[in-house]
């Protein structure tokens, strides 16, 4: 009988065999276990990001505006009471009317600025055509 | 009367709760005092502007306060009525006074 006909090793060649795919079998389904907990941590965790309440904040347009009228203390003060009254509305009436009052008072400041501006604007010539 | 002292009824408003709320008398306090007297709040803008007037008359005095911890580190401009102010609000309130329908001084008192 040749090495190769030899039942005894055909049949531990067979059992080799199996014990191998086993062993794959085992390792694989453990890593697949595993991602899917690594999976299921990440998801988890995502949600609890998404879930999380953040500190609300006014429109960053609205602010970027603000901060560029900021250059008297005057608009200083105004700027730092419209950001209390901001936060006041948030507690009291809710994060979507507090946006929108912001906006409101933001809006206020700038037209009354521009209105200031044009008026200082036409005294000027005014004043040059006196000249 | 003179014209120097004259004030709108903003401005009349706006120093009657800037003597209220004094020493904290700021924009936000100074819009809850008039909300409170007149049931209706003026854009805080609108506080600001007469503030600026009130100021360049020399009728009010402002400067910039420690900053607070509960506001987020930001300062309040805290404003105080100067003696001028004052006699410019007294004559205002006379002039209300002196206006008021004779017959009406009971019922409006």
């Amino acid at each position: 009988v040749s090495k190769d006909e030899d039942p005894n090793l055909q049949k531990l060649k067979v059992d080799l065999d199996l014990l191998l795919r086993d062993a794959e079998w085992r390792v694989t389904r453990q890593m697949a276990v595993e991602l899917q907990q690594i999976e299921w941590t990440i998801a988890a965790s995502c949600k609890a990001h998404a879930l999380e309440p953040r500190p609300a904040s006014p429109p960053a347009w609205a602010q970027a505006c603000l901060r560029f009228l900021a250059h008297s203390k005057f608009k200083e003060g105004a700027i730092n009471d419209i950001e209390e009254l901001f936060e006041r509305d948030c507690e009291k009436v809710g994060y979507a009317r507090a946006r929108t009052n912001y906006v409101a008072a933001v809006l206020g400041m700038l037209a009354r600025v521009a209105v200031k501006a044009v008026i200082a604007a036409v005294r000027f010539v005014v004043a040059r055509r006196w000249i | 009367m003179t014209d120097d002292l004259n004030l709108t009824p903003l401005q009349h408003n706006v120093l009657s709760a800037v003597i209220q709320k004094m020493p904290q008398a700021y924009g936000v306090s100074i819009g809850d005092a008039i909300e409170q007297g007149t049931g209706k709040r003026p854009a805080i803008a609108s506080i600001y502007f007469v503030l600026e007037q009130l100021e360049e008359r020399g009728f009010v005095t402002s400067q910039l306060g420690d900053p607070i911890a509960k506001r987020g580190g930001r300062a309040r401009l805290l404003i105080t009525i100067t003696a001028k102010g004052r006699r410019a609000l007294a004559q205002s309130y006379r002039a209300i006074d002196a206006m008021r329908p004779v017959g009406l001084k009971g019922v409006l008192a």
